[in-house]
């Protein structure tokens, strides 16, 4: 699934690619898998990452409200969504 | 003289590929081992590409585990293989200096012990706001606070600046150990902010693109409806001026007393 990933980079780092959605036209001139093709149009992240044998919950909180010491707790009032979990920065 | 082993924390940028420095990608290729604090599966992947040799720091976190732990514990697993002689790079998404704990502490606990430590700035969250949102922070100022800190502590906000809001998804988390707090939280943090703004005030929920395909999130409301709003844990808020900015006529006087006696 390198190629996979090697589209995204050519994507990425091409005005052209970038501007208006121009890589579909790209995209249709791989050798892929449909359903992976259709998830790319439809910019369905979850689904490219199960191609890709990826974990689509990563957890990227970096920085804490509060330097003091690490205490344990409850679990969250709302369950964390199955997107994934980010930071911001 | 420093040490055999050696670190650098490099910044992937936001989005996958488009972001990451020359330098950055040098660090990447040239290290002995690579430890990954990405944003998705995708980018982890994607580093997975350019070494043989990437150790996610997923592993770390924990619902109901301290952060704080989850942080001392990437930052040692990154000074093990450092005090082991080898050349190790932390990959961060974003900025690794930006609301980041643990690559500060790493390269901190590096130089300390003697080893060679760096950071090497990405482009931020912040960066892609500014450029997405078309914002100038130095148009009328900008002040930015981590949500949790702010309700925390007694923080000032000037709302002829603008504000800006991270990790509004745990807003009011004093455990240190969620990854989401909820509605009752976003509701005491609107009370808090409602002292310098008004309800409908239009604030603006923000999401930079990870992934190149992506859409960047861009969506408008009122302050009131962040309580009901669907907000991410990467979900930044926000606030345009509220007021207009008055000018300090004091200091306007002295300036120019200041400037006539010279």
């Amino acid at each position: 699934m390198s190629n996979v990933i090697q589209f995204l980079e050519k994507i990425a780092t091409s005005a052209m690619l970038m501007d208006n959605d121009a890589w579909k036209q790209e995209l249709n001139s791989m050798d892929i898998d449909p359903e992976l093709k259709l998830a790319f149009e439809n910019k369905d992240q979850a689904t490219i990452e199960k191609f890709l044998g990826t974990d689509t919950n990563l957890m990227s909180i970096m920085f804490p409200a509060d330097d003091d010491a690490p205490s344990e707790d409850t679990p969250s009032e709302d369950s964390p969504s199955d997107d994934g979990i980010r930071r911001a920065g | 003289m420093t040490k055999k082993g050696s670190l650098a924390c490099v910044g992937v940028g936001m989005t996958l590929g488009a972001h990451l420095t020359p330098i950055a990608k040098s660090y990447i290729e040239q290290s002995d081992v690579v430890f990954a604090g990405v944003s998705d599966g995708v980018v982890e992947q994607w580093l997975i590409n350019m070494h043989p040799d990437v150790r996610s720091l997923q592993v770390y976190y924990q619902e109901g585990k301290s952060r704080q732990i989850t942080y001392q514990q990437m930052v040692e697993a990154m000074l093990f293989e450092v005090r082991a002689g080898k050349r190790v790079c932390g990959a961060f998404y974003g900025h690794p200096g930006v609301f980041a704990l643990a690559p500060h502490k790493a390269i901190e606990q590096a130089r300390t012990e003697g080893f060679d430590a760096r950071m090497i700035p990405g482009i931020s969250a912040e960066d892609c706001l500014f450029a997405d949102l078309g914002i100038d922070p130095g148009s009328v100022g900008c002040i930015q606070y981590e949500a949790s800190q702010m309700m925390l502590y007694h923080r000032k906000i000037d709302p002829s600046a603008y504000l800006i809001l991270w990790q509004v998804g745990i807003a009011g988390d004093q455990s240190f150990a969620r990854f989401s707090t909820g509605k009752a939280y976003r509701q005491l943090l609107v009370d808090l902010l409602a002292k310098d703004y008004p309800l409908d005030h239009e604030v603006i929920l923000y999401e930079a693109a990870t992934l190149p395909i992506q859409a960047v999130r861009i969506e408008r409301i009122k302050l009131k409806d962040i309580v009901s709003a669907q907000v991410n844990l990467h979900t930044t808020v926000i606030f345009p001026p509220a007021v207009e900015w008055q000018p300090n006529l004091e200091m306007r006087e002295k300036l120019a007393e200041l400037t006539a006696s010279l």
